[in-house]
């Protein structure tokens, strides 16, 4: 089923807010946090359109998120991380870490080892590096903008 | 300056409220360089030199002025907490500033660890939401999303009312994870929409430890191994919990 940009920007916002609420965040950056994910997944959503790889849409996404949280954490008068990491959890891959895992069972059971192991290595390794490349995009704009970054909560 | 806030406190009194603000702050998810970052922020202010080391589960601070010098260790256990982080954040600088003296942040600091979390049954919705949400941009219909919303509800309920019966955090999120499958296998059992996988397999998307994952990275990043290694297997940990949970339910289902 098609998605829209529209789609991806609305779900991404809801689906960061709601994955926010678990981690109690306070009442006020819930705005900010859907507002950054929107934009973030949007952006995402538009590189891998034309052709960009998951790993480097993920990269260029979350450091526009970083920009993003790092400039709205004074308004929101909290950490930029209280901003940026609920923003970037609809990005996390979850569908290829549990991908991943389910290549781990697999190949304990006695058929199809090589296919399994193939998926476990896969999935690991563009788990591995989406997340990796997204904890980099946002700690470039905390150590390029450092006094805005650890100013906010003053 | 009320003599509260002079920077001349007792060292052991600081290293008490120190290693309990610390302790605090990592087990709420907060990365260790902001932990850093907000403990020398105070120490500074009240004139003592501190060094720390984070591990996984504690925290050691040092704290010496003069000859003088103490060590403490702290332990604490939360869930991740972006409103303890937030509002540790503002005290240090409080404290940093002088408005605060160490009586008063003392208190600060028990009100903020007193602070209920945020409503359960709300959160239980937001997180339902938010996984219906989540199944969308895989492109599920909404068939597959309300199975989805279904399935969140469920599953965490259950794993909510787990960890509060005592269950451990991993056989909750196993448990869980398996509610959540088979629930979300309802478009495949009554032949319902066009992507019944996409539901299966978004189902337990709300239990993936994302947080833990992105500070593990985080912590790596800022040199801090230990740590990110600790994070990062309890997060593998998790995931793999509910990989088994799954794999749990697509056993069940199969023999019926």
């Amino acid at each position: 089923m098609e998605l829209s940009i529209w789609e991806d920007i609305i779900f991404g916002a809801v689906a960061s807010m709601g994955f926010a609420a678990i981690s109690n965040p306070p009442k006020k950056s819930l705005k900010c946090c859907g507002i950054i994910a929107g934009i973030g997944h949007g952006c995402r959503f538009l590189l891998m359109e034309r052709g960009c790889g998951i790993v480097a849409g993920s990269f260029v996404a979350s450091f526009v998120i970083g920009i993003l949280a790092v400039l709205l954490s004074r308004r929101a008068k909290c950490p930029a991380e209280c901003l940026s990491f609920p923003a970037l959890l609809p990005m996390i891959p979850g569908m290829y870490a549990y991908k991943m895992v389910q290549g781990l069972v697999g190949c304990m059971g006695s058929d199809g080892y090589r296919e399994y192991f193939d998926m476990f290595s896969h999935n690991l390794i563009i788990t591995f590096s989406v997340i990796l490349m997204m904890v980099i995009g946002i700690t470039i704009p905390v150590f390029l903008m450092k006094k805005i970054s650890f100013t906010a909560t003053k | 300056m009320n003599s509260e806030s002079h920077p001349g406190c007792n060292l052991a009194v600081l290293e008490d409220f120190f290693s309990d603000y610390s302790a605090y702050l990592l087990s709420s998810g907060c990365t260790t360089l902001r932990i850093e970052k907000n403990v020398r922020r105070m120490a500074k202010r009240f004139g003592v030199d501190c060094v720390m080391t984070v591990m996984p589960k504690h925290i050691e601070i040092m704290l010496s002025r003069g000859g003088e010098a103490d060590t403490r260790m702290a332990y604490w256990t939360s869930g991740v907490n972006f409103y303890a982080i937030t509002s540790l954040s503002r005290l240090s600088w409080k404290v940093a500033e002088g408005k605060l003296g160490l009586d008063s942040a003392r208190r600060c600091l028990a009100a903020i660890k007193s602070k209920a979390r945020m409503n359960i049954v709300f959160v239980t919705l937001a997180a339902a939401v938010a996984n219906a949400s989540f199944c969308r941009l895989f492109r599920g219909d909404a068939w597959a999303m309300l199975f989805v919303f279904l399935a969140t509800l469920g599953g965490f309920c259950v794993k909510n009312k787990a960890v509060r019966a005592g269950f451990d955090s991993r056989v909750a999120c196993l448990i869980a994870a398996c509610l959540s499958a088979i629930i979300a296998c309802g478009p495949h059992i009554f032949g319902l929409g066009a992507t019944p996988d996409v539901a299966v397999a978004t189902s337990v998307l709300y239990l993936v430890p994302g947080i833990p994952f992105i500070n593990a990275f985080s912590d790596f990043i800022n040199g801090h191994y230990v740590c990110s290694m600790s994070r990062l297997l309890s997060a593998l940990e998790t995931t793999a919990c509910l990989g088994t949970g799954l794999v749990l339910a697509d056993y069940i289902l199969k023999l019926q």
